[in-house]
């Protein structure tokens, strides 16, 4: 259970830090592509560096219906999870529970459980 | 008259509640009926596309996890003030299902803002609250986990758990309070179209149903542990008590 809780909260710190490590929104780059330098002349543009590729960021964003999907299934898979989880625990105690009240009714003849 | 704890935990029923297997056929109905309807009768988002469905669930979760929490936070108080083992079984159930359906609010919300922040997270005060109480209750559960059957532990967890309440409520108020970027649909107008109102509520009832059964389960779960500890008990008793003779 605690090496389950610690699992969680690292996905959680993954999940939180993962914006500070990624690149700089699309709309950012493009603005830093579009935007003329105010230093630059003509003699400059002609020999500035031909416009940055963008085809990438189209690629990059994500469709809706994915979105859609990955958040029903990471739901469904959690809560199946803790059922299982909760089901598989509720067989073994029962399991315990039977033994055990065999073993206490042959001790005290019934008057325990 | 007031029985002894281990007396009462050898009380506990074995059989499995019939209410909850009811419950439980309720909640899954409602929630295929949510499904269909999301599907198939609410419109999509021009801006957000097939993302914006997310948000029945989300906000669905959001009250599993805000209710689960607050009940958790009320009967650890309950048990702190006089101790009970079904008060403690019970905040224990609420608290895990809270996490189960907080971690859903804090995995769909970031699907969601992908979308429609163009960014997974943001520091904003109903998210960054979120996961502070998310982890609040995680650490509640780790601490149970560890300190078995430990009184001292036991209360120290409920005093953490009791902080759940206000917490959630200051969830429920930030962006009222504090602003940011989370939007309000409920409080700040309500839903427009009918379609859209009946596949809301229709996942809110479903869900909270389902959550409903969870802690049903879990709380027999817990009385079913703590009846076999009891019996444990009894058996050493015994046995000790043999040796002796």
């Amino acid at each position: 259970m605690f090496r389950t809780a610690l699992l969680i909260c690292a996905a959680l710190a993954m999940m939180v830090s993962a914006p500070v490590f990624a690149e700089a929104p699309p709309a950012q780059a493009a603005a830093k592509v579009a935007a003329p330098s105010a230093k630059s002349g003509a003699a400059a543009a002609a020999k500035a560096a031909p416009p940055r590729d963008l085809s990438r960021y189209k690629e990059e964003s994500v469709s809706g219906g994915s979105l859609l999907l990955a958040a029903y299934m990471i739901m469904w898979a959690l809560v199946g999870t803790f059922v299982g989880r909760t089901l598989l625990r509720q067989a073994k105690v029962e399991a315990e529970l039977t033994e055990l009240s065999e073993r206490v009714d042959v001790l005290t003849g019934g008057d325990a459980a | 008259m007031q029985t002894s704890p281990t007396a009462d935990a050898l009380r506990v029923p074995i059989r499995r509640p019939v209410a909850a297997l009811l419950l439980l056929a309720i909640g899954l109905v409602t929630i295929e009926v949510a499904l269909w309807w999301i599907a198939t009768r609410t419109p999509s988002d021009i801006v957000l596309g097939l993302s914006q469905k997310i948000f029945y669930f989300h906000v669905g979760s959001a009250f599993a996890m805000l209710l689960g929490l607050s009940a958790a936070s009320i009967m650890s108080l309950v048990d702190l003030l006089r101790p009970d083992d079904r008060a403690d079984a019970l905040a224990r159930s609420f608290l895990e299902v809270g996490v189960v359906f907080s971690l859903c609010l804090l995995t769909s919300g970031p699907l969601w803002a992908r979308k429609a922040w163009g960014m997974y997270w943001t520091w904003e005060p109903r998210l960054t609250l979120s996961l502070l109480v998310t982890l609040l209750a995680i650490s509640v559960i780790a601490l149970r986990s560890m300190s078995g059957d430990s009184h001292t532990g036991r209360r120290v967890g409920a005093a953490m758990a009791v902080m759940a309440a206000p917490a959630s409520y200051l969830i429920h108020v930030a962006v009222k309070w504090w602003g940011g970027n989370h939007p309000q649909v409920i409080q700040g107008g309500g839903i427009q179209s009918a379609d859209m109102r009946i596949a809301f509520w229709l996942a809110v009832v479903g869900l909270l149903t389902f959550a409903s059964v969870l802690v049903v389960t879990r709380y027999r779960d817990i009385r079913l542990q703590q009846r076999a500890q009891a019996l444990r008990l009894t058996l050493s008793a015994h046995q000790l008590r043999q040796r002796r003779a």
